[in-house]
């Protein structure tokens, strides 16, 4: 399968630093006690698992040869970890869709967990404090792309094609960024973005005036500056990359084992 | 020749809904079958005959307590709406003498279907969230001094959600068993000299049986087979049948998801069948 990389992100945990009163600073922090009952991770096997493997590694629980493509053993043990920790009681819920993240963080019920770069936002234009927490391990990566199907020919395959070129000729790039993704094509998403959105998405500064979600609502005031820093800072500090494993059966199999303990 | 060609008619009206049956289900349910033996990877089916998927579903401990848990909400719920159910029922049917009002309250009853199941469901949650409307009064009342956690995401907020959402499937069979009664059996009851509670034992509730029955098969078919609520409810914390073939889905792992949905069928038809031999529905109808 082959893809042209279209979006691609560096992914942490949120907090509600309004409901911690100490500086989180590892992914280890997902299984404090001191947050039992208020934690959350996502449950989609193939990214909660890099998750997971994150956390075990902060602790020192487990070592991995490599995180994105994981033995059988090193899948087991990430597995039992979090099996303990559920039956602990340390999770509030577990979350499949964006809303629900989003929704977890904005009541209170979950004050630390994983999230996605636009939930964050949208938590915060809320009004309530959410922040997208950069840790000392890094960030967990992520791609995405479009693909061609193979039964395309002819007129189909020319607008498949087209498609795809506008794709990456800007807008979409630019409204990607100010989602907090980063385009694949950021040259073309440059030209449709303003010098202080560039600035405060991409380069690490302060935002000069405010700034504004890609529907137009204000995401940010005048001064913020984006969690993590510039695009160099956050992508810089890369720990691993989702992928499809080698082991991938199991590894779905042995997730539905720690959602159903 | 006459009973032929009668006969042969009677063919030709039954063909419609034969033909229905034959496209919409018999044809998808045998897909479902076939592809339960195909083999996977991640992204693709591969058509095969193995027999991997079963033995994997059949063979995990993590199957058996799922289905432990499914039929853990099942039994919860079959056992309150049949409470509240009859309850309301028998309320409908002998408590209100008036014709008109036993329309209004029992069209009273079926306002909330007038909203979508998922709204309905959903609406609990900010209720009883740990900043939820009941906490926040329970902790103004002083009643309790930290929010109570076990309200929301848990067993619990599910099998609430789900007798909230099921229990007019009760309501309307055992209503409607109840309504075909005659009530000089009852007067004779009460003639013989019978109390409240034995005419309740000996007549009303085994000529309700039928109603029960199909009450009880509506509750238990729609919670066995139930994601959504499960995944809401608990917060993603806890398994159903359901939601493991809703995931298996997600992941495009279809043989895997078509093998759970045949154990799924076979089980609940057990079930349906184990209520059918205790109560013969077809003689009642």
């Amino acid at each position: 399968m082959t893809l042209i990389p279209t979006i691609y992100n560096a992914d942490t945990l949120g907090i509600r630093p309004d409901l911690i009163d100490r500086e989180i600073t590892s992914w280890a922090d997902l299984l404090d006690p001191a947050f039992k009952g208020k934690a959350s991770i996502l449950n989609i096997p193939s990214i909660g698992i890099m998750d997971a493997a994150m956390v075990c590694e902060a602790m020192g629980e487990v070592t991995y040869g490599d995180k994105g493509n994981m033995t059988q053993e090193e899948i087991d043990k990430t597995i039992a970890v979090m099996i303990d920790a559920k039956k602990a009681g340390q999770f509030r819920a577990f979350w499949k869709s964006f809303d629900e993240s989003v929704n977890l963080m904005a009541s209170g019920e979950v004050v630390i967990q994983s999230m996605w770069s636009p939930a964050v936002a949208a938590v915060r234009s809320k009004g309530i404090a959410c922040k997208y927490q950069p840790l000392k391990e890094g960030y967990r990566a992520w791609g995405g792309g479009i693909g061609l199907a193979k039964h395309l020919s002819g007129l189909e395959l020319e607008a498949a094609y087209e498609y795809i070129d506008w794709y990456l000729s800007g807008w979409v790039g630019a409204y990607l960024n100010r989602q907090g993704y980063y385009s694949a094509a950021p040259e073309t998403a440059k030209k449709f973005m303003s010098e202080d959105e560039w600035g405060f998405w991409m380069e690490g500064k302060a935002a000069e005036g405010d700034i504004l979600s890609p529907d137009g609502k204000v995401m940010e005031k005048a001064g913020a500056v984006r969690d993590g820093g510039s695009y160099e800072e956050r992508m810089g500090s890369v720990a691993c990359w989702n992928s499809v494993m080698d082991e991938n059966k199991h590894m779905v199999r042995k997730w539905n084992e720690f959602i159903a303990a | 020749m006459a009973s032929d060609t009668s006969k042969r008619s009677s063919y030709f009206l039954i063909s419609p809904m034969a033909l229905i049956f034959a496209v919409f289900l018999v044809i998808p349910l045998l897909t479902i079958v076939v592809v339960s033996f195909w083999d996977y990877d991640e992204y693709r089916i591969l058509p095969d005959f193995i027999l991997e998927n079963y033995k994997y579903l059949l063979g995990s401990s993590v199957t058996w307590s799922i289905y432990l848990n499914t039929l853990k909400y099942a039994v919860l719920t079959w056992v309150f709406t049949l409470l509240i159910g009859f309850t309301v029922a028998y309320f409908l049917a002998f408590h209100v003498r008036s014709l008109t009002w036993q329309i209004v309250l029992f069209m009273l009853c079926t306002i909330p279907f007038w909203t979508s199941n998922i709204i309905r469901m959903i609406s609990w949650i900010p209720f009883l969230g740990r900043n939820g409307l009941l906490n926040s009064a329970l902790i103004n009342l002083g009643i309790v001094d930290q929010p109570l956690e076990f309200l929301l995401f848990s067993d619990f907020a599910v099998v609430l959600a789900d007798v909230h959402l099921y229990t007019l499937f009760m309501v309307v069979p055992i209503f409607n068993s109840m309504m075909r009664i005659d009530r000089s059996l009852i007067e004779a009851a009460r003639d013989a000299g019978a109390s409240g509670f034995e005419t309740l034992k000996s007549v009303i509730v085994p000529l309700s049986k039928p109603g029960i029955a199909i009450g009880s098969i509506f509750v238990i078919t729609v919670v066995m087979g139930d994601f959504i609520t499960v995944r809401l409810m608990s917060g993603g914390q806890s398994a159903s049948v359901g939601l493991q073939i809703s995931n298996e889905i997600g992941l495009l792992q279809y043989p895997a998801a078509a093998a759970s949905a045949v154990v799924l069928l076979i089980t609940v038809l057990l079930i349906v069948t184990a209520l059918l031999r205790l109560v013969d529905i077809r003689k009642e109808l």
